[in-house]
């Protein structure tokens, strides 16, 4: 069966599975259920790669590695952690390795079509200089930035993504925009 | 005595509505009244506002698929990477099972005929076929990895 069968079977037979069930289906080698996994986790992983990359088809292709190296671990996953924890790990990880390959900061490329939704020039130009800036922070300070104040994500989620307590989110946020003020202000 | 400023922590907190009531009241309060607090909170809000600008990423339609068809592709290799290391091994394993009576052989026809020179021959092509056994065991190991891929 092809992937665009599968998934239209999927949206057929959409359900509120947990995560557990998912995975349990997915080991015993259910693609569908692993496509709803995707799907389900797909906005998480691919921000957090969007934080790191601050490249919008960099991005996409690195959260693509992402599940597909979950694909190739599920068969270890024993259930020690939530299936999100493990996922995030591996998301985090591949952040750190696509940092390590470039081995310079990201260079913010403006290859989004949505990018015209903007009406007014100022603030994405404004916006664009404060990017240019956030690419300059160390990855953790990043992601929280970029997760919070492009991604939307609440500062549990951002706890989640991450993997460390409210407490360091809090920290790492306020340390991040102070030190883009800073920047920015230069 | 002088109020201490706010720190950078309680603005951003302050900036997510994440203060409770009281601490956002007294952080409020201190920012009225402190020029530099007030011109740090004005810099922070403006940040944070052109930031929500900023177009975010969503999880692209069709990437689920995508995912799908890699995977489909990683295992077409994997189906094709087991039968391959399988040839290769058969095919080393036989060939070194040759060279063992090539080598023989050339030593007897060497006895025989009281000729060195198509013993040595007949003994350096049994152990170049030797190292084409070992290198195409070899290769068969290393291509087992793609195999164990799901």
């Amino acid at each position: 069966m092809d992937a665009h069968a599968v998934l239209s079977q999927r949206r057929r037979r959409r359900s509120n599975r947990s995560d557990p069930h998912l995975v349990e289906r997915a080991q015993a080698g259910d693609e569908r259920a692993f496509a709803e996994l995707v799907d389900r986790y797909g906005g998480a992983v691919v921000s957090l790669c969007y934080a790191s990359t601050l490249n919008v088809a960099e991005s996409e292709d690195l959260s693509q590695e992402v599940f597909m190296a979950a694909w190739r671990g599920l068969p270890r996953f024993r259930g020690a952690s939530a299936f999100s924890t493990w996922l995030f790990a591996l998301a985090r990880n591949a952040c750190v390795d696509q940092a390590r390959r470039r081995a310079v900061r990201p260079q913010l490329v403006d290859d989004r079509e949505h990018a015209a939704d903007v009406v007014d020039e100022a603030p994405r130009e404004t916006a664009r200089a404060i990017l240019a800036a956030a690419a300059e922070l160390s990855l953790p300070l990043r992601q929280a930035l970029l997760l919070r104040d492009v991604q939307g994500l609440s500062y549990e989620e951002i706890a989640r993504v991450q993997d460390v307590p409210l407490g360091t989110v809090r920290s790492r946020l306020s340390a991040a925009r102070a030190a883009v003020v800073e920047r920015v202000s230069r | 005595m002088t109020t201490p400023h706010v720190s950078d922590e309680q603005l951003s907190l302050l900036a997510d509505g994440e203060l409770s009531i009281v601490a956002r009241q007294a952080v409020l309060d201190h920012v009225a009244a402190c020029p530099r607090c007030a011109e740090r909170h004005d810099k922070l809000i403006e940040l944070v506002a052109a930031l929500r600008l900023a177009p975010g990423i969503e999880w692209p339609a069709g990437a689920t698929s995508a995912v799908l068809e890699r995977q489909h592709e990683a295992a077409s290799k994997r189906d094709r990477a087991l039968p391959l290391a399988a040839v290769l091994a058969v095919a080393g394993l036989v060939l070194a099972a040759l060279s063992l009576p090539l080598i023989e052989a050339g030593a007897r026809l060497g006895l025989r005929f009281g000729s060195t020179a198509a013993a040595v021959v007949s003994h350096q092509l049994g152990l170049s076929i030797v190292v084409i056994a070992v290198v195409l065991v070899l290769t068969a190991v290393l291509t087992l990895p793609l195999a164990r891929w799901r």
